[in-house]
């Protein structure tokens, strides 16, 4: 197993060697944060399609910015802004298009009964975190699918310590009231 | 510890935010308060919900999508043209500021010495004619005063068409930069 150090001081010399313009490096960059990008996006907008096309828009982004960023801040948290706001933008470009109905295959095995019920549970999981406002979604994701700490949130978003708790409370309330019935009866 | 400034609290408490006496004050809560720990077990089953919807596996294998994303990178620029690329238009208009200077003095100069100021100005060596009134003279001296006069004319258009020309030259110079530059850019 990779030590987390390791991985850490080999992503700065990635990081370094692709400031200095070197593509490959950056290659390699995007080939371990990728599937962390597009998560991040898929939770936003809820589309998988898009979701890659934003992450990969995202990670343009990320290259042409790269020269200016400080290695002082988190590269992932670094990353996750850029890929937010490439999930705003997308979103806002294209409300009228995005639909909600790219349902995710549940793990093979399941009873078709038993496929159809997750597959329902899924759905109204993923639209109950879609229904939240953009700034609440964003902080709500960083949070429970990323793992962030409120510092790291309020940094990455670049918002207040007390901001990013009033939205992860607004966001779970609201997230309690929809998905009452499911949390009352447990997963 | 009631409503919802506990509540939140109490979320801050279950992401591993508090330390310290807040976290015992709120762990030695939890252990009396049945009411805060059914909020905590409610907590953990949503962030279980949440956990368990899957990102939808991707149309693209991780090679190919890294593969499309290098081939989207635009060429990025050598760090030692661009460290020097804001140089050009600052050196010009440098340049452009020094010789409207030179010219506005030395234009001054000769308008001073075509009126016969020179000595007034305290500046005889520039002007060895002497101290006299050049265009009045001339005209009194009839077609003899016709070169002063001439050269007051040439001095005075000089003062407007010199600045202009300068300016045209700089105006040049920078679209020429520009243009240059758009189209390295642009083969880039």
């Amino acid at each position: 197993m990779i030590e987390p150090s390791t991985v850490a001081i080999a992503d700065l010399e990635l990081i370094a060697l692709a400031q200095q313009g070197d593509r490959q490096a950056f290659g390699e960059l995007v080939m371990r944060y990728r599937e962390r990008v597009i998560g991040v996006v898929y939770r936003m907008c809820g589309d998988s399609q898009l979701a890659e096309d934003a992450a990969q828009e995202a990670f343009v982004r990320a290259w042409q910015q790269l020269p200016r960023y400080q290695p002082r801040a988190p590269f992932q948290s670094w990353l996750y802004r850029i890929a937010l706001n490439r999930a705003t933008d997308v979103l806002r470009a294209d409300r009228e298009t995005v639909e909600v109905n790219d349902l995710p295959l549940v793990a093979p095995g399941l009873e078709p009964e038993a496929a159809m019920e997750r597959n329902a549970l899924y759905e109204q999981v993923r639209r109950a975190v879609l229904a939240l406002p953009e700034a609440s979604r964003s902080v709500l994701i960083l949070r429970e699918y990323e793992g962030l700490s409120y510092k790291e949130i309020a940094d990455t978003l670049d918002i207040p310590l007390g901001t990013v708790m009033s939205r992860l409370n607004y966001a779970r309330g609201r997230l309690r009231e929809s998905l009452g019935s499911w949390l009352e009866e447990g997963v | 510890m009631n409503g919802e400034h506990a509540l939140q609290e109490l979320e801050t408490y279950y992401d591993g935010q508090l330390h310290g006496a807040q976290q015992k004050r709120i762990a030695a809560h939890l252990e009396v308060c049945a009411e805060c720990r059914a909020k905590l077990a409610r907590l953990e089953r949503l962030s279980a919900l949440l956990g368990e919807v899957p990102v939808p596996k991707g149309q693209l294998t991780p090679e190919r999508f890294t593969a499309q994303v290098r081939l989207q990178l635009p060429p990025r620029e050598a760090p030692g043209r661009r460290r020097h690329q804001w140089a050009i238009p600052a050196l010009l208009v440098g340049a452009w500021t020094f010789i409207e200077a030179v010219s506005l003095v030395s234009s001054g100069l000769i308008l001073a010495l075509t009126l016969g100021l020179g000595e007034q100005l305290g500046a005889t060596w520039l002007n060895p004619a002497g101290g006299s009134w050049q265009i009045l003279q001339s005209l009194e001296l009839g077609w003899r005063g016709a070169l002063p006069l001439f050269s007051f004319l040439t001095s005075a258009v000089w003062m407007v068409l010199l600045p202009l020309a300068l300016l045209g030259g700089i105006c040049i110079l920078f679209w020429g930069w520009w243009v240059t530059w758009r189209h390295v850019g642009a083969r880039e």
